[in-house]
């Protein structure tokens, strides 16, 4: 994804002497509480780009009102703010706010051990992470790495083993083996006759995690074959080859979801919730009743049985809206499917294409397909329209925004929010093409759409919450089975381009040298994009570390509502003569209710255990107050 | 609820065809159905996965990386160690209905290791698989026997499991300290070096003095108190082995007994059979009633750790025409003088205290070599060696005397008195500087356990789960002394054998009774007989877990070992520290914290934590544990304290 739009302060510090006072008028801003309360690292990029942010126009009376107006008032605030920006960054500069010890720095410090040690001899297969899927007959069809001959082997005792257990009428579940007191691998079996998957982890994964993981790389498979074709040709004959059957796309996905799970930052998988787009109520209710009267439009009702849901993400898997029937939801892991699929593989789709996609649900019912109606919501056409609508209206702020799509345009991986109408009757692709295009009709004409691109790519920051020393946090709620966390730039899910992914690969060897490599600032842009992968690698498992604070290794909360924090420090003994960076002093912190899952991660340096937690519980009040904008809570029922 | 114990090494197989060579041992803990057993190949089957899935997660990660490796089946659970380079001991649990952690059974594996080695030496030290496979025989199968028929031991040191190569200590550095200073004359340490460690007599003989102390709390609980209290040579590499194998003994068999430390008892489950069938059986009716009676009450006296009354044995005796026996025991008597300072002896006081050899040369001539000697097979300055070993009690302090193999004078009667002079004399000393501190009434607010990674020092006031097993159950096994059984137990009362011991805890009063018979083989049993002043002492707790009920102690273990399950799962950097603060909502405050050096957990209710957060200084540190109660921290900062 291109760099956020807004960021380019960052690079050109303007000198201006401008009194810190005017600081101090704007009581109500976060700045203010950031300035006042200087934290060990001090988050920078996150907390000055607020001004994109559609809810720190909340605390300012003039915007208070018109929300759908956001363009135009995003462009006031904009000017205004980067001048406060500017002069906030200088004034901290000149104060010298930084802290003694630790450097300033929106990184978190490594806090991992390295895979890779020299000294030992290299196991055939040294990989954190490695997915295997081969056929209850022991014919291979997947492994993440490895060459064949060798995978072949490996796949060779792996239907060994499980049929000896078979025969003894049981299966393998888990293979954990430790050393002394450190865990140092787990094997995780799942066995889905015909199809049997197994992971390997040499992370701190629990077995839950990886079952839950290879649950999903089954569910692909059922995605795209269906439970019933599956038995089917395997009834046939036993050793059926499944490669030969699947497409080269499909273990194209598969490398993907692997490689998402492995490397990606994707706590989809280990929340089992889905990501939601934070946008305004009236925003969410507007599109949500776009939907509703184009499903139960006149016109429509005769079709009305059609469509089974419909749904508006936004890139990244974030959810807008979605259309459901009364008393039916859709299952998350369905959901990531299908996100996967297209923010993975139909984003090259173009403005006038749609798609008709059968796809199974595995969750919905696994052995039947729905028929998907897909359409990219590209800007192409709202630009146009908008461009059309310039002359009329005048407001030189949507052209400004207008601007920005175009600039992110170009580089065409930049991902496109997608319309979904999902129909259990195959022959309905005229019938939602048609509620389809109305939909999109009046998402552009509504500027919804605008709307949803702006602030799909912006989301909050940390400065809006008023939380202290926090670095970065997932909060989800278990009623909704949806996450909220605070933007990263250049997060992106789904679209990891599998070129570069080829070469990022990481496994630690590449990595181990991370730690010096990631002070020196000066980078091309494939180093920046391979540090900022580093860095949303290292949060991933730091994230998964601290969620298996609250949950045993079979997934079940320690208690009813648990209270962890995790403190890493440094031991005192510097190891093998690394160049020590900063100290590290990485506190986070676990919270499980019967409601929430909150996962913190605070600044490096900032360990008072009470400030962290009045925190946790302001981000906590934060979420609940503004529910509505965070999650999608019913959807549009019809 | 055990499958199957096997121990193999694949590494004896030389040819293709000779895979049953690898085959130590395999024992079956099920009930073998009728005409089914295993078949040799079904096992070397089973062994060949074990293998398999071992090399199989060697392509992972390199296999030296690991000695150990727990298989989740559906139904079962297969806990393999690795020792000693190729040996592979895997236990299978069929433990569908018990939650016990698998780390559990682990630690137990790796104990019963070490406890065969200290028997009779390391696993490849034996030239013939034969040989090793007898002994495996010997050992592992009646390990495992009785722990299947007593699954709670499993239970027992709940999350001290998780370091089955560590042991625990007696944590009673504070009382010595102030004694320290007031007690003019020399310590008792140094006491006992002079006299008896470098005394003329013994030296360059005596290799190690250990003292342990293993009291059987009333409350059946505290554990602060328990363990190693000191060991005199350094670079004793064995001393974890030994000191659990210590505890395990005085855990499983509720006392430790000459019988238990010569390796004679066994628990075998009791014949279900109602003597009063018997009787009904038996022609001459009034006879054989009378008999029963006797047995019963000789039952009834053998409830008693084996410290069966001298006329109860007399009447059976006459009973049932084995008067010899009556010689027998007195015989059993070791005749030394001191023997008088029991109670009930010519003395005006009763002394409460009781020492004993309790595996010397002095037992009864026609005792096995095993109740004079215990070879053990030692470990000093990385040199495993064969020991003579003594054991020899005070009260609830037990001496082992580690002899060298060479040194002839043990059989010397009068070194062992003058021996046993000289130990009771330095730890009556111990006793009254160090552990006859009355404690102050005010259990502690937390409890604490501090794991020492250099030393392997156990320090810990957790109480554990200790077996209140319901008679009922009890009922169904019994202790058998196999030796002493064909002595004593002859024709009509052999069910009602006289070397049968129950695993019940005895209550005090009993005890009591069985103190005032005049004399009898209490000497040779149940000697750790608590005194009374340390009965008045216990009725407080140590701290605030010891009077929390059985199952919730349980739960709490587990609870904790989920914890530090957390820790040995964490894959931090090396050179990183790791501390948390877990805090559930049932009232579990816990902290933990591993640096490369030791692992601290520290568990308190914070339901009674006191509100007096206001007064404490900001910030002392990056610690975590500033935010556990005042007391604890307290603790915290007296143990930095006396580490630095």
């Amino acid at each position: 994804m291109a760099e956020p739009p807004l960021e380019d302060y960052v690079d050109e510090f303007q000198v201006r002497d401008k009194p810190v006072s005017r600081l101090d008028s704007r009581p109500a801003s976060p700045f203010a509480v950031r300035a006042t309360n200087p934290t060990t690292s001090v988050n920078f990029t996150s907390s000055f780009s607020t001004s994109s942010q559609p809810f720190l126009g909340e605390s300012r009376p003039s915007s208070s009102s018109m929300y759908l107006d956001l363009a135009s008032e995003r462009q006031s605030v904009r000017t205004n703010h980067r001048d406060l920006e500017h002069e906030l960054l200088q004034s901290m500069r000149s104060l010298d706010l930084t802290p003694r010890d630790h450097a300033v720095s929106n990184e978190i410090p490594s806090l991992f051990e390295c895979i890779h040690s020299s000294s030992a001899p290299v196991a055939a297969l040294r990989q954190e992470k490695q997915f295997f899927i081969l056929s209850s007959a022991g014919k291979p069809v997947f492994s993440m790495h490895g060459q064949d001959e060798l995978v072949m082997g490996l796949m060779g005792i792996i239907h060994t083993v499980t049929n000896y257990f078979k025969v003894h009428a049981t299966k393998v579940r888990a293979i954990v083996n430790s050393c002394g007191n450190s865990v140092k691998q787990k094997l995780v079996f799942l066995d889905k006759s015909p199809i049997l998957l197994m992971a390997v982890s040499l992370r701190e994964e629990s077995v839950n995690d990886l079952l839950q993981q290879l649950d999903f790389l089954y569910s692909y498979l059922i995605c795209t074959l269906s439970r019933r074709q599956l038995t089917r040709l395997f009834s046939r004959r036993e050793n059926f080859d499944l490669r030969h059957f699947l497409t080269n796309t499909d273990f194209q996905n598969l490398t993907h979801i692997c490689e998402s799970i492995a490397n990606g930052f994707n706590p989809d998988f280990l929340l089992g919730a889905l990501r939601c787009l934070t946008m305004r109520k009236s925003t969410r209710q507007a599109l949500h009743g776009v939907m509703l009267t184009h499903v139960q439009h006149p016109d429509a009702a005769a079709e009305r049985g059609t469509i089974l849901y419909g749904l508006i993400v936004a890139p990244g898997g974030q959810l807008c809206s979605v259309l459901r029937p009364k008393g039916h939801t859709l299952h998350t892991t369905d959901l990531h499917l299908l996100f996967s699929l297209i923010f993975n593989q139909f984003q090259g789709l173009q403005q006038d294409q749609e798609l008709w996609l059968p796809i199974c649900f595995p969750k919905f019912n696994s052995s039947g397909f729905l028929h998907c109606y897909i359409r990219l919501l590209s800007d192409d056409k709202s630009r146009n329209v908008v461009a059309s609508q310039n002359t009329s209206s005048g407001s030189d702020a949507r052209s400004s925004l207008s601007e920005y799509a175009s600039e992110e345009n170009p580089s065409n991986f930049s991902p496109k929010p997608a319309l979904v109408l999902i129909s259990a009757q195959k022959e309905s692709f005229f019938a939602l093409k048609k509620i389809g295009q109305g939909i999109v009709d009046d998402l552009i004409s509504k500027h919804l759409l605008e709307q949803i691109t702006a602030i799909s790519s912006l989301g909050f920051t940390m400065a809006d919450i008023p939380a202290k020393f926090v670095h970065h946090f997932i909060y989800k709620s278990k009623k909704h089975v949806q996450y909220v966390m605070p933007r990263l730039e250049e997060l992106d899910l789904y679209n990891n381009d599998t070129y570069d992914d080829a070469n990022s690969t990481f496994t630690a060897n590449e990595r181990s040298e991370g730690r010096e490599s990631l002070n020196a600032e000066d980078g091309m842009e494939t180093d920046k994009k391979g540090r900022h992968k580093h860095y949303l690698y290292k949060l991933m498992r730091t994230y998964t570390h601290i969620r298996n604070n609250v949950i045993d290794e079979n997934g079940v909360p320690f208690n009813k509502s648990v209270l962890s924090f995790v403190q890493w420090l440094s031991d005192g003994l510097p190891m093998n003569d690394l160049p020590q960076g900063e100290a590290v002093d990485v506190l986070c912190l676990a919270w499980l209710t019967p409601n929430f899952e909150l996962l913190l991660i605070c600044n490096n340096g900032a360990s008072d255990r009470n400030v962290i937690l009045k925190s946790a519980k302001s981000i906590v009040d934060w979420c609940r107050k503004n529910e509505d904008r965070l999650f999608v809570k019913n959807g549009a029922i019809f | 609820m055990l499958d199957f114990i096997t121990v193999f090494n694949p590494s004896y197989i030389t040819k293709e065809e000779d895979a049953e060579k690898q085959l130590l041992l395999f024992h079956t803990f099920q009930e073998v159905e009728e005409g089914r057993n295993l078949s040799l190949n079904e096992k070397i089957a089973q062994l060949g996965v074990i293998q398999a899935l071992w090399q199989f997660s060697g392509t992972f990660a390199e296999s030296q990386d690991m000695s150990e490796s727990v298989i989740e089946l559906e139904d079962r659970v297969l806990c393999t160690i690795v020792v000693e380079n190729g040996f592979f001991v895997t236990l299978g649990i069929a433990a569908a209905e018990l939650d016990i952690p698998a780390n559990y059974f682990a630690a137990n594996l790796r104990h019963c290791y070490d406890f065969s080695v200290l028997q009779f030496g390391l696993w490849s030290g034996f030239t013939s698989r034969k040989q090793l496979t007898d002994r495996l025989n010997e050992f592992l199968v009646p390990f495992w026997t009785e722990l299947n028929l007593m699954p709670h031991h499993l239970w027992y040191k709940g999350f001290m499991n998780c370091w089955p190569h560590c042991y625990k200590v007696a944590d009673i550095e504070d009382n010595a300290k102030t004694d320290a200073s007031s007690s003019s004359s020399s310590s008792w340490e140094a006491d006992l070096k002079q006299q008896v460690l470098l005394d003329d007599s013994s030296f360059l003989g005596l290799q190690d003095l250990l003292i342990y102390h293993l009291p059987k709390a009333t409350s059946g609980k505290s554990y602060k108190l328990y363990g190693l209290v000191r060991s005199f040579t350094p670079n004793f590499d064995s001393l974890p082995q030994f000191s659990n194998w210590i505890e395990h003994l005085d855990n499983v068999y509720t006392r430790l007994s000459s019988h238990v430390l010569a390796g004679n008892v066994q628990f075998k489950e009791a014949a279900e059979e109602e003597p009063t069938v018997l009787a009904n059986n038996s022609e001459d009716l009034s006879t054989t009633q009378s008999i029963m009676d006797q047995s019963r009450k000789l039952y009834n006296n053998f409830t008693y750790p084996l410290s069966f009354a001298h006329d109860a044995v007399h009447e059976v005796g006459n009973m049932t025409g084995i008067s010899s026996s009556m010689s027998l025991l007195s015989d059993l008597m070791p005749k030394i003088p001191s023997w008088k300072i029991w109670p009930n002896s010519d003395d005006k006081k009763a002394k409460a205290a009781r020492s004993e050899f309790l595996i010397s040369p002095l037992s009864a001539s026609f005792l096995p070599e095993s109740y004079k000697v215990k070879k053990m097979h030692l470990s000093y300055d990385g040199v495993l060696q064969s020991f003579n070993c003594l054991f020899w009690f005070y009260n609830e302090a037990l001496v082992v005397l580690v002899y060298k193999e060479n040194f002839g004078k043990i059989w010397d009667h009068e070194y062992l008195h003058d021996t046993h002079f000289k130990l009771s004399q330095c730890i009556s000393k111990l006793y009254t500087s160090h552990l006859n501190a009355t404690h102050n009434g005010v259990p502690d607010s937390f409890c604490y356990a501090i794991i020492s990674k250099n030393t392997r020092r156990l320090r810990s006031s957790f109480p554990l789960n200790t077996a209140q097993e319901n008679s009922t159950k009890t009922s169904t096994l019994e202790l058998v002394v196999s030796g002493l059984d064909e002595f004593l137990a002859i024709g009509t009362n052999r069910k009602t054998s006289v070397a049968t011991l129950h695993p019940l805890q005895a209550s005090a009063n009993s005890e009591d009774e069985s103190g005032k018979q005049p004399w009898g083989l209490s000497l040779m049993g149940g000697i750790f007989k608590k005194g009374p002043a340390d009965d008045a002492s216990k009725k407080y707790g140590e701290t605030f877990l010891d009077d929390i009920p059985e199952e919730k102690l349980r739960f709490l273990h587990l609870d904790i070992n989920k914890f530090i399950n957390t820790l040995n799962t964490s894959k931090r950097a090396p050179d990183l520290k790791e501390e948390k603060l877990i805090k559930l909502n049932n009232g579990v405050l816990c902290f933990l914290s591993e640096t490369s050096k030791e692992i601290v957990v520290l568990v308190e209710n914070w339901f009674d934590k006191k509100p007096s957060k206001s007064k404490r200084s900001p910030r002392d540190g990056n610690n975590l544990v500033q935010y556990m109660g005042t007391e604890v921290f307290k603790w915290w900062q007296k143990n930095k304290r006396t580490q630095t």
